[in-house]
């Protein structure tokens, strides 16, 4: 049987070549993901910078804690605590000791979103002084700058409001932060709070000295606790590894879908040669050997070649995401080999089982049978494809709706959209020869009614052959059906968040404190305040925990604000109760959380991890997730208000009230906002690094499904010569016979595309439903560049791998081909 | 040379399609193959030809090269006044489209199509709309008025070659060529194509040609020519079939 095998392998190449190419880079691709996806496993242990030379660091608690049955709960708090000062005046007694004290500060022309620190931290954390001396007046300040810099005299904003420093000694910059030191003294009036006490002692003693309070000693790898980004490397690997994740699990899936689709089509496509088989005395059994046979010898070295590429890859891959930016500079492909296994496992398991279903089907075929003229096909639909396409149009539909009724929100997270399209794709493919014949024939309805022969014979051709239909149209309803599920899906959702700010935003203007982590100033707020014909609302943004289902701790953004003016400047979509109630008792929360009841008491830990029963008020609907839970500023947890919302009452001039109101805030360094400009501002902007996030999202998958509509129109054109033979004989000239190869291709292309939309369509029509049920009503963003862009792409490489062979047809005789 | 339309009733004949001098030889070198060798032969306007020779006489490369499927190695080819040899390939193809028929043995029809489209593909392909009338007409004449919406493999070997007779005829060509049109067909699935064909030539005037090898297809038409090895070797005149048996054994067993 083996020479049979290996005598078919050399006449059928182009059969085998498509496979073994559909094959060799589905697995290449699936490896190189996989490559990716491990390298986001290897956390490289990030070191501690700015107290790297503090023998033991005392800190205050960052994280709450919570105990529950099931054991303790944690979540980092939105505002760490500060070091007791009883806590900090026993450490002395201990040995040397320096209070450590972290503050935002903006320097203006020196820049802004600086980090305030004493000086006496900053040998711990490498700084060293390059010019100039540290600072020893209250009013004297070091940091990194030009030489040019000492003695310049600059205006500083600190939480403690604003002053005039001179610039005594200039630093050698450090890359983990951009810091300002001010002396001791004057640190401790800028930020009263203690973060950290640096301990020159035992890590012993320390620890028996805190004992009873709820300060960290923290030593060694552990002071990383203490820098500015403590997690900034695993934050980047878990960015990375849902980027990569979410681009492995496309290409996984596109590839066992086309690899899967290759191979059955290329054991549908040889009837004619299983039937001379079976006629000339081979067994159902025998045949399917056969054909197994191949797929192994076929599966196997295409799929070793696949890891081959894949293993070349992947550094590619990686390189991309760094010169992008879109990964830390040290992230680097590791030394895993389970990518390898999983790629050709995977590969070989879908091709041999995609040959194993066609050739169950392909054992039945009875001698006569297949020796018949190669007639339009009748068994397009198998019992078992009916079944699986059923079930997983079932599955794919029941999960939508499901989620509609149950949890609308779950369908805009990127787990549930980028998996939604997978299902109900694999179950239309499955469906495809039902759908392909009636969408065939009404898409070459007029081009039939032409006087002639290419239309006729187009939408024929098309409408009959259902399986070669099919099998090409397959990696078109692919490319179609996920480019526009994804981008339709993020792009809708995006909207749908931008329209829910703009209901939501109902001040006319928006201002916000002069640099991140900075408060407004009271005496300002109280200047814009007085402004008559205005209503104010002050807030900051903080954290709310609660305890669900006694076990599950879980984070809410809140925003802390001045209940009497939130329903002046913010439309929330309130479900039940009245805003007007929020009182320092009380809080207004979402459809999202267990606990929804106006009037019931919630225990909540507030943003420095203070607990309190709050009563709530009022309850909002979900929305896209960004509504929040509103409380008053005393449970602001700490947080000190950082935006002003200014709406005009009606019959105000707004032009003299926001001259006015700018006035006010002339001195301050707040930036005043119009509604229109702070609006576009939060859209998210398409910038290189989205479209390069894109391009390794749905890009590559993109690019291999274009290379399978190649493929699959190859398989099909090659094996067509003795039809373009006889038509040829019966008075086709070359030019008419490529000119309905192009058609054809063409229709093909376009029933993918039908059909593809089709699966889009639902998609976003699902995610638009379950927008509609958290009470956004945006229009669904149907990318239509895309939606163009991508059948066009398929077209053109479907022309091309249809009129190559068909070309090649047309060299030899008409008369050679029949036989 | 020159044939006479016995039953067509005399009168002055005039040839459909002339060979002058053909020769075809397939490959090169030592392996070369001669398949016609300088060969001449006239087939009259209105008659119905029968082609016969033992396997290798060259038959069927005489009936494609007649028919411009192919193109002699020398030698000119003469439909009417126009000489097929000297036609570019799309000529070649128009010309069959239009003034020549073919049937060829296994029917080559389109699989996708029904008969009523496949027998309206050549007009198709020369960029006319076909009348339904005159695609339902052709029908008729092959007897398959009821099968206008089947599909090649929805009928029987017979009914296919009649489509593919009436695919043949639809254009109204000048001659008609069969490469063994019979040789696929059961006796009477075959005997009702072959009446159809000497019912084209005896009520229509339709030039017929036909390689066979069956020496009852032979006795239906008006004169069989003998092949061997690519040379005339003798014909006869409105054979009967034990004519042209008795002929067909002495070729065979002729030494080579």
């Amino acid at each position: 049987m083996l020479t049979v095998t290996l005598s078919s392998l050399r006449a059928r190449w182009a059969s085998l070549a498509g496979a073994f190419l559909a094959l060799g880079l589905g697995v290449g691709l699936i490896a190189m993901m996989g490559l990716g996806l491990a390298a986001t496993l290897d956390a490289p242990g990030q070191q501690p910078e700015r107290l790297a030379g503090a023998p033991v660091v005392v800190r205050g608690a960052d994280e709450l804690r919570v105990p529950t049955p099931a054991g303790d709960r944690l979540h980092l708090l939105a505002r760490p605590r500060a070091v007791p000062s009883a806590v900090a005046t026993a450490l002395t007694k201990l040995g040397p000791t320096v209070a450590d004290r972290s503050f935002p500060v903006a320097a203006g022309a020196l820049g802004d979103g600086l980090t305030g620190h004493p000086w006496s931290v900053a040998g711990f954390g490498g700084h060293r002084l390059a010019t100039g001396h540290p600072p020893r007046g209250p009013a004297e300040i070091a940091l990194a700058a030009g030489p040019e810099q000492i003695g310049r005299t600059v205006e500083i904003r600190t939480p403690a409001g604003s002053g005039r420093y001179t610039v005594a000694g200039t630093l050698m910059p450090v890359a983990y932060e951009r810091a300002v030191f001010f002396t001791d003294g004057t640190a401790a009036r800028l930020s009263p709070a203690i973060d950290n006490v640096v301990v020159r002692a035992a890590p012993d003693a320390v620890r028996a000295a805190v004992r009873g309070t709820d300060v960290q000693v923290l030593t060694g790898d552990d002071r990383r606790r203490a820098d500015p980004d403590p997690d900034r490397d695993r934050d980047a690997l878990i960015t990375m590894n849902a980027l990569l994740g979410t681009a492995g699990g496309i290409t996984a899936f596109v590839s066992v879908f086309v690899v899967g689709s290759t191979f059955a089509f290329a054991v549908a496509q040889r009837r004619r040669e299983i039937g001379l088989l079976r006629t000339a005395g081979a067994t159902p059994g025998q045949v399917r050997g056969a054909m197994f046979a191949e797929a192994v010898v076929v599966g196997v070295l295409a799929s070793a070649a696949g890891c081959v590429l894949g293993a070349r890859a992947a550094p590619w891959l990686i390189r991309l995401l760094v010169s992008e930016r879109l990964a830390p500079p040290w992230f680097a492909v590791g030394e895993h080999r389970w990518p390898y296994h999983v790629a050709f496992w995977t590969g070989l398991t879908v091709a041999l089982a995609g040959v194993l279903v066609a050739t169950v089907r392909a054992g039945r075929i009875r001698p006569v049978e297949a020796l018949r003229e190669a007639a339009a096909d009748t068994t397009d639909m198998t019992p078992g494809r009916w079944i699986c396409g059923a079930l997983l149009l079932a599955t794919g539909l029941g999960l939508l709706t499901w989620r509609l009724l149950n949890d609308p929100g779950e369908a805009l997270h990127r787990k549930t959209y980028t998996t939604q399209p997978m299902l109900l794709i694999t179950a239309v493919a499955l469906l495809a020869p039902v759908l392909a014949g009636p969408i065939a024939r009404l898409i070459g309805w007029l081009p039939a009614r032409l006087p002639g022969a290419t239309g006729m014979l187009v939408r024929e051709n098309a409408g009959a052959q259902i399986r070669r239909t099919a099998a090409v149209a397959a990696p078109v309803l692919v490319t179609v059906a996920l480019a526009g599920s994804l981008l339709g899906a993020t792009a809708t959702i995006n909207q749908a968040k931008a329209t829910e700010l703009g209901t939501r935003t109902a001040a006319h203007l928006i201002v916000q404190a002069p640099a991140a982590g900075l408060a407004l100033d009271p005496r300002s707020v109280d200047a814009v305040r007085a402004v008559p014909g205005t209503a104010v609302m002050a807030s900051s943004t903080t954290a709310v925990y609660t305890l669900e289902d006694g076990v599950a701790l879980t984070r809410s953004e809140a925003h802390a604000v001045d209940s009497g003016a939130l329903p002046a400047v913010r439309r929330l979509p309130v479900k039940a109760g009245d805003l007007e109630d929020l009182d320092d008792d009380g809080i207004v929360v979402n459809e999202e959380w267990a606990e929804h009841t106006v009037g019931e008491h919630v225990e909540v830990w507030l943003g420095d991890g203070t607990r309190r029963a709050l009563r709530i008020v009022a309850v909002l609907a979900t929305g896209t997730g960004s509504n929040g839970v509103y409380v008053t500023a005393r449970n602001a947890g700490g947080a000190r208000a950082d935006r002003l919302e200014v709406a005009w009452r009606s019959g105000t001039d707004p032009v003299a009230a926001e001259a006015a109101v700018r006035a006010a805030l002339k001195s301050s360094g707040a930036e005043v906002r119009t509604r229109e400009r702070w609006l576009a501002e939060q859209l998210p902007a398409p910038n290189r690094q989205t479209r390069v996030g894109y391009l390794v999202v749905l890009g590559i998958a993109l690019v291999y499904t274009g290379i399978a509509v190649a493929v699959a129109m190859v398989m099909a054109t090659s094996d067509r010569g003795r039809e373009v033979a006889v038509l040829r004989l019966a008075g086709a000239i070359g030019r008419q016979v490529l000119l309905l190869a192009a058609a054809e291709a063409l229709t093909v292309v376009a029933v993918g595309t039908v059909l593809g939309m089709l699966v889009a369509g639902l998609n976003l029509a699902g995610i638009w439903a379950a927008l509609a049920s958290l009470s956004v009503w945006a229009p669904v963003v149907v990318p239509w560049t895309a939606l163009a862009i991508m059948p066009m792409a398929c077209a053109a490489v479907a022309l091309v791998a249809a009129l190559a062979p068909t070309i090649g047809t047309l060299r030899s005789r008409a008369l050679d081909n029949t036989r | 040379m020159i044939g006479t339309g016995v039953r067509n009733g005399g009168g002055m004949t005039r040839d459909a399609i002339r060979l002058r001098r053909v020769v075809r030889t397939f490959g090169a070198g030592d392996a070369t193959v001669t398949a016609l060798h300088d060969l001449s032969l006239s087939f009259a306007a209105g008659t119905f030809t029968a082609v016969m020779g033992p396997s290798g006489s060259g038959k069927s490369t005489l009936l494609q090269c007649a028919a411009g499927l192919d193109r002699p190695t020398s030698g000119s080819v003469l439909l009417g006044d126009t000489d097929l040899t000297s036609l570019s390939e799309t000529r070649l193809t128009r010309l069959r489209r239009d003034r020549i028929g073919f049937v060829f043995q296994a029917f080559n029809l389109l699989p996708t199509l029904s008969a009523e489209q496949n027998v309206a593909l050549p007009l198709r392909l020369a960029g006319r709309r076909p009348a339904r009338a005159e695609v339902r007409d052709t029908l008729a004449r092959v007897g398959l008025s009821d099968r206008a919406h089947h599909r090649p493999h929805e009928m029987s070997g017979g009914q296919q070659q009649r489509v593919a007779i009436a695919r043949a005829l639809i254009t109204r060509p000048e001659v008609l060529f069969g490469d063994e049109p019979t040789g696929a067909l059961d006796s009477m699935a075959g005997r009702q194509v072959l009446r159809l064909l000497r019912g084209m030539v005896d009520d229509d005037g339709q030039t017929i040609v036909m390689v066979t090898h069956d020496p009852v297809a032979a006795s239906w038409a008006d004169r069989v020519v003998f092949l061997t090895d690519g040379r005339v070797d003798g014909e006869l005149d409105d054979p009967s079939a034990e004519a042209v048996v008795a002929r067909m054994t002495r070729l065979e067993d002729a030494p080579c």
